[in-house]
């Protein structure tokens, strides 16, 4: 066991996956990251919400064929600690490559 | 993985596992279509190929609207779209010399188009532009591709 610098916000499964989708993305639709996580509207919500209280993630509506949609995408400073996160895992993971094979 | 501060390296790398499958998900989002190229190149070499008009300058507008509504329909209906600007420094500073050059040669084909009454130079231009646009489109189609990990065979 390692003492960690994770990010709580991000460590959650689900929010750790929202914020992988967003990252190779400018935004993604609600829909679409619900399709992608496999989780209902009210539990997606529930995620977004968190994320963008820390300031991670942003949200823009728009109108298509008069459906209101919500976009979201991750901030800068959501970006930077996802990347922190991600580091940090990789550190915590990397245990695995030096112990000793039997 | 409830446990932030004492998580073990085999949860750190299924956290880690699922991030690159979910990466993996964006990127194949953000995969453009072919034909978004195909319509894209198409437009920018309207609006350079306008230019072997008399007076193009009332028909400009058109294919500047039609790429940003275009652009626009298509994320739309995407729903997830790539960046729009490359992160690393140097894609940034090949975007500026390709602008360079792109306007270098619009401005040459005017001046060319109108020294020597050329209409032909500017059909050129723009034929020559939106391959360049197409190939460019292609080349970022198949770079996406190879981070989802499938390949050119998509």
């Amino acid at each position: 066991m390692t003492k960690s610098q994770l990010n709580s916000v991000i460590h959650a499964p689900n929010r750790l996956k929202i914020c992988a989708f967003l990252t190779p993305l400018q935004e993604a639709e609600f829909q679409v990251l619900r399709d992608e996580l496999g989780v209902s509207d009210s539990v997606l919500s529930k995620h977004l919400k968190q994320l963008e209280a820390a300031g991670y993630v942003a949200f823009r509506k728009g109108a298509v064929n008069g459906r209101q949609r919500m976009w979201a995408s991750l901030t800068k400073s959501g970006r930077k600690a996802f990347s922190g996160h991600v580091e940090e895992l990789t550190r915590i993971a990397s245990v695995l490559d030096t112990r000793p094979t039997t | 993985m409830n446990d932030i501060d004492n998580l073990s390296p085999e949860e750190a790398k299924e956290a880690l596992e699922s991030v690159v499958n979910m990466e993996s998900a964006g990127w194949r989002r953000a995969v453009p279509d072919r034909w978004f190229g195909a319509v894209v190149a198409v437009l920018i070499a309207s609006l350079f190929a306008l230019y072997a008009l008399e007076d193009p300058y009332p028909y400009i507008v058109f294919p500047i609207l039609g790429l940003a509504i275009f652009i626009t329909a298509a994320r739309e209906k995407s729903g997830a779209y790539g960046q729009d600007f490359p992160s690393s420094k140097a894609n940034v500073w090949a975007i500026i010399l390709v602008v360079i050059v792109m306007l270098f040669v619009f401005f040459g084909s005017i001046y060319i188009r109108r020294a020597y009454d050329a209409a032909w130079v500017s059909l050129a231009v723009g034929l020559l532009v939106g391959l360049m646009v197409f190939m460019a489109s292609e080349r970022e189609r198949r770079a996406y591709l190879t981070k989802t990990g499938q390949g050119e065979s998509n």
